[in-house]
């Protein structure tokens, strides 16, 4: 059965259009040409109409011209629109035209490096020249490193190698830098926040060692659709683009369906598992021999969704193989292994988180099933450009999980579709960050007085003079030195605070590697007795040693798993602004944030209901971050004739709200920001909702978080006032127990007095209402 | 961007204080850690000033304003370095150094035109970060062994000091090292383009002699440190060294105490590294020169040499010298090694009787020396034209093959019951045939 077959099929299933809110068809597209562009070298041209392309898209076509001006470029590219020409076509150019000349690609993860340095040999081939493409990341044995030091025109990497494997050693990379005229960067937009904020520091001390070596580079950036892919290439290289973002690729008709499992507790707002309605779905696909990508938001998701499709692949008397889990902890073998059999064909459904978001090289899927909203209207798209490519039919299914964010998407498809995608932020002046990456410049050159680093001058010296007086660096003459016997690069890493992973081991397999988790994620994930599921196996956690960074693992089998719970403390350090909406102050400022994991909940696989618990015996973490929050009048209980206790709740119901759709605002991970309410704040003594970043010092989310307030606190008014429950639900306000009887009214009256409405009965917003 | 605060430096106190960048346990190691190293350093500054001239007698050399510390010695050739003097080292041949190094561009080494460089850095990571600040170079001149060694009082003493050893570096056309190809001279480079100096010494030929050592050594030493070297080849005794991984720390906290007490046994440390080089050198090549590889005392060093000459194809050489140790090896593995390259040094130089002597004695010795057997049953089958020989050879080494299985005996080349089934397969039909 091939895919228009299944979408004629399901468009006469009754019992599954009553769960649809939106069943939106995009039409195909064709495609639109722009030509060669003249300065481009024949030979290209010729290599390309050999491999049948004989014009280029309109963006393709913009992208190289400009490249080939000298301009540096940001190109918006789609899923499979053809982007790699955009920048393989200028670097290649430059070569033919000066032997000399190197590239420098940067992507996300080694496993585009990998599809990258595969397809760009290829090409090359065709070509009939001596272009040399290497990858250089971790996996190279030092032989082969020397190679691509002097042989590679191309050198593919990630901003980790380049960080901490080659501008730490730019000496030996000399006739890179000296000749260095394209620095190409992929996947743009998945460098925001923390990450971003890294990599334009990391951009920084490769603009200084290339100066260092008297070379320039241009730089081409790839971005996803988000709102500002300009904006956020400018931000984190810190030079001028010109953006491209007129896609001419063609697209086969799509048809993007919403999902919203049917309510089976009308009072409690409780619906059907989300889990359980795309493993039916997924089954159905499977047997009809329609192969599908399933994404799941969290590692746990994936693994017990792949856990219900091997059963159901098992019933249907099918190599349970046939589907795979696939997520960030597998291994780089496990993963090339599967992205293969995704290829072949001999992997059909393939569930996992947003690591499959990202360009890795899978070939076109038929169907594309999200479990949950993903967090963010661009990553959605993303995610459902995983199915169909040029041409075709292809389905996309979004269901909907019963929390807020998920019941306010799924309820207002016009959002989805109509609404720009989030804009992507990032702080490349976050003290922490800027001075890690001054840390290494220093080692790389010393940095000489009046140097600035994205910083003003003055700023820069001020971190020079802590530098100094830690004794990390030597002021001598004009000239700041790294004075010290460590290698500075080693203690940082881009892509979370804190330095190393906690590797987890399986005590009887020879303590076999098993997976790995962040450092901050570990006293969460792998707290002694967590139950660790890795591809459908569940581990138990005997011991989590954290300064070893290890945990270590056994097999076990149960029918539950672990959740755990975390207390937090907060204490305002510095106000930076301010200002009164009615009655209510909205601040954001400095942070320090107390927490302490207390305990975990058993919870049984399929009814997921409680079955006991445990204490988690781990030391607190304290952390000075940015928030953005909002103190209430003294008086608001009595006004509102809540009770203290009530008071709470209904301040609690509000703070998960507005955590679950401050994501749509500012383009973040949920995990990127958490919510905290208190009943009398330590340093006002007022009623307070705090929203604060999790990563050290912030990456500016509650400045955006602060100018939003209005959006923010709408959006969370939309939310509750949509949702069909009456107290409150888990799809609302989070858990009901905890928010009462009054929780959902309380908040509501709340958001009315921070929107500065004086009755304090908030008029739901112009969004429709729910289906 | 957002305008920094003025207290910049308070506030990233305050965030890099923050106990979730490290688990408690690193941070207390940490502080722990500085708290005893500040209080070290006050008390060596309390001592009063000792500067570098006050510990280690030198003189300033360059510009006024450019300057860096060195620090000169002219050691007579007959001055004693172990066992050795170092004049001795002014006898070395350059066919020993370029054969000992497998390196043809060393055959022309003339010690009298040689640097012997040596460096001290802040760290054993590499990376640009890491500087040599003192920096040896020992060479032969007008009747004396002397040498240089250029110390950085602070980072502004590297240009100076560079542009000396530039200079020095010019008057040499071979480097001697210990573990320069892949330590002291990618640092020195890198110190030299950070410095925007022509590095000249990429040039030219180097010694390092890390790499002849473990040739010669490893074997029976196991450890080719230089210090074990030393101590084992050399008849070095060293008083008063320094443990090399305190080095980098010994100089940091020197440029905040400037108290250089400490450097005295690092400069001392630095000394011996260069003068062994010197002894090492002229040690090799002199073993090199006795004939019939008796300059190599041991046994087991005297079979490297054999495996050396076998890999460098000096085939003459292998036959003559194992010939002669054969009856004196008493071990069963050095046997084993020096028959194998016995076998193989007379078949490449076509003597059929002599190899076919040694593949039997291999198999005497280690009847399940697969390899011989191979070797053999090629020789009997196709030259010797021994089919009956040859097939009896082949059958009884397809029993032991079978055999292993379960005993099992491993042999490196892989030798497997295949190869020799389908030998004696075509043996058996050659003979059916008549041949």
């Amino acid at each position: 059965m091939n895919v228009s077959q299944v979408v004629d099929r399901l468009r006469r299933d009754g019992d599954f259009c009553r769960n649809l809110t939106e069943w939106k068809i995009l039409p195909d597209r064709p495609a639109r040409y722009g030509g060669f562009p003249e300065a481009l070298d024949p030979r290209l041209v010729e290599g390309l109409k050999r491999r049948g392309i004989s014009n280029l898209y309109t963006h393709q076509t913009q992208a190289v011209e400009a490249a080939l001006g000298g301009e540096n470029v940001c190109v918006v590219t789609p899923t499979a629109s053809g982007k790699t020409l955009c920048y393989n076509l200028p670097v290649l150019n430059g070569i033919l035209a000066n032997p000399k000349a190197r590239a420098l690609y940067l992507f996300p993860t080694k496993a585009l490096s990998q599809d990258q340095v595969h397809e760009l040999k290829t090409f090359v081939d065709e070509i009939e020249v001596k272009i040399g493409t290497y990858t250089f990341d971790g996996d190279k044995p030092a032989s082969a490193r020397k190679a691509v030091r002097s042989a590679g025109h191309i050198v593919v990497t990630n901003p980790d190698m380049l960080h901490s494997g080659i501008l730490p050693h730019h000496t030996i990379w000399i006739r890179l830098f000296e000749n260095l005229e394209y620095v190409v960067i992929d996947e743009l937009h998945t460098y925001r926040g923390v990450f971003g904020s890294h990599l334009a520091n990391v951009l920084r001390r490769l603009k200084r060692i290339c100066a260092f070596y008297g070379s320039d580079p241009t730089f081409i950036c790839c971005s996803a659709t988000i709102a500002n892919p300009g904006e956020l290439a400018a931000r984190v290289v810190e030079r001028p683009f010109h953006l491209v973002d007129d896609n001419g690729a063609p697209s086969g008709e799509r048809h993007f369906l919403f999902y919203n499992p049917p309510v089976v507790n009308a009072e409690l707002g409780i619906r059907k598992s989300s889990v359980k309605e795309v493993s039916r779905l997924a089954t159905h696909f499977l047997s009809k021999g329609i192969q599908s990508i399933i994404f799941a938001r969290s590692r746990l998701r994936v693994e017990i969704l792949t856990t219900y499709l091997k059963d159901a692949v098992r019933k249907l008397k099918k190599d349970h193989n046939l589907v795979k889990g696939y997520r960030g902890g597998y291994l780089p073998t496990e993963r090339r292994e599967i992205e293969r059999g995704l290829r072949d064909g001999s992997i059909m459904a393939v569930v996992s988180t947003n690591a499959l978001e990202l360009g890795i090289d899978i070939g076109s899927l038929d169907v594309s099933i999200m479990t949950g909203y993903s967090g963010s209207v661009a990553s959605t798209w993303q995610q459902a450009g995983r199915a169909g490519r040029r041409s075709g039919v292809s389905l996309v299914i979004l269901v909907a999980t019963s929390a807020p964010l998920d019941q306010y998407i799924i309820n207002h498809p016009e959002y989805f579709f109509e609404q720009a995608p989030e804009s992507a932020t990032v702080d490349p002046n976050n003290l922490i960050i800027v001075t890690s990456h001054m840390k290494c410049a220093s080692f790389e050159l010393p940095f000489l007085d009046g140097e600035s680093f994205g910083l003003g001058a003055t700023s820069t010296g001020e971190i020079l003079q802590f530098l100094a007086d830690n004794r990390v660096l030597r002021h001598v003459r004009n000239k700041w030195h790294w004075s010290s016997d460590t290698y500075p690069a080693e203690d940082v890493s881009l892509r979370t605070a804190a330095p190393g992973n906690v590797v987890i081991l399986d005590t009887t397999d020879n303590g076999r590697v098993i997976g790995e988790v962040d450092f901050f994620a570990a006293p969460v994930e792998v707290y002694q007795n967590a139950i660790y599921i890795h591809q459908s196996v569940q581990y138990t956690i005997d011991e989590l040693d954290l300064d070893d960074r290890k945990a270590y693992a056994r097999p076990v089998e149960t029918d539950y798993y672990t959740d755990a719970q975390i207390k937090v403390d907060l204490k305002v350090l510095d106000i930076l602004q301010q200002d009164r909406v009615g009655e209510v102050e909205r601040q954001s400022g400095e942070l320090s944030v107390t927490w302490l994991p207390t305990m975990y909940k058993k919870i049984k696989f399929g009814t997921h209901e409680n079955v006991g618990w445990g204490e988690i015996h781990l030391p607190e973490s304290t952390m000075h971050t940015s928030s953005y929050w909002l103190e209430f009048p003294e008086d608001c209980g009595e006004r509102f004739k809540l009770p203290q206790e009530e008071l709470g709740a209904a301040l609690n119901a509000l703070a998960n709200a507005l955590r679950q759709v401050a994501p749509v605002q500012v383009l973040c991970d949920p995990t990127d920001i958490r919510a905290h309410a208190n009943l009398r704040s330590p340093f006002s003594d007022k009623p307070s909702i705090y929203l604060y970043e999790t990563y050290p010092g912030g990456v500016g989310f509650s400045d955006k978080l602060y100018t939003h307030h209005e959006r923010l606190l709408e959006a969370a008014v939309s939310l509750l006032t949509n949702c069909a429950c009456k107290e409150g639900c888990p799809s609302c306000i989070g858990s009901a127990l905890e928010a009462g009887a009054n929780g959902k009214q309380g908040a509501l009256k709340l958001a009315g007095l921070a929107l500065g409405q004086s009755d304090a009965t908030p008029k739901p917003s112009t969004l429709n209402e729910a289906v | 961007m957002a305008t920094p605060a003025p207290e910049l430096g308070d506030k990233l106190k305050a965030l890099l204080a923050t106990k979730g960048l490290m688990s408690g346990a690193d941070l207390q190691a940490r502080e722990g850690k500085a708290r005893a190293r500040q209080s070290e350093e006050k008390a060596l500054a309390a001592a009063g000033g000792f500067e570098v001239d006050r510990v280690v007698p030198g003189i300033l050399e360059g510009a006024e304003d450019a300057s860096f510390y060195l620090v000169r010695e002219d050691f007579p050739l007959d001055c004693i370095h172990g066992d050795h003097t170092l004049g001795a080292a002014l006898a070395t041949d350059g066919k020993h150094i370029s054969f000992s190094a497998k390196d043809e561009e060393l055959s022309d080494f003339d010690p009298e035109k040689a640097v012997f460089i040596d460096t001290e850095t802040t760290g054993l990571m590499g990376g640009t970060g890491t500087v040599t600040f003192l920096v040896g170079v020992g060479y032969f001149h007008e009747g004396h062994f002397r040498l240089d060694q250029c110390f950085m009082r602070d980072y502004d003493d590297e240009e100076p000091m560079l542009e000396y050893l530039a200079e020095r570096f010019a008057f040499a056309d071979t480097v001697v090292s210990f573990n320069g190809k892949s330590f002291d001279l990618p640092l020195l480079r890198t110190r030299f383009i950070t410095n925007r100096i022509p590095f000249r010494v990429d040039g030219i030929a180097h010694f390092d002699l890390v790499h002849a050592s473990r040739r010669f050594w490893k074997k029976r030493l196991g450890d080719c440190s230089l210090g074990n070297i030393e101590e084992q080849i050399l008849g070095i005794r060293r008083e008063g060294d320094v443990d090399s991984a305190l080095i980098p720390e010994i100089w940091l906290s020197y440029l905040h105490t400037r108290d250089a007490r400490r450097l005295e046994s690092v400069f001392y440390h630095h000394k011996m590294d260069i003068l062994s080089l010197v002894t090492l050198t002229g040690f090799l090549s002199h073993s090199l020169s006795v004939p019939d590889g008796k300059g190599f005392e041991h046994l087991e060093d005297r079979l490297s040499l054999v495996r050396l000459h076998f890999s460098q194809k000096r085939y003459d050489e292998v036959l003559s010298l194992a010939e002669e140790m054969l009856p004196l090896l008493h071990e069963a593995h050095l046997r084993r090694d020096c028959l194998e390259m016995m076998g193989f040094a007379a078949k490449r130089r076509s003597r059929w009787e002599a190899m076919e002597n040694y593949w039997r004695a291999l198999i005497e010795e280690f009847p399940r020396h697969f390899t011989a057997r191979a070797e053999l049953a090629k020789h009997l089958e196709h030259r010797k034209r021994d089919l009956c020989e040859a097939e009896q050879l082949c059958r009884e080494t397809v029993k032991l093959l079978e055999a292993r299985v379960s005993i099992d005996v491993t042999d490196s080349r892989g030798v497997g019951a295949p190869s020799f089934l389908k030998r004696l397969d075509r043996i058996q039909g050659k003979l059916t045939r008549g041949f």
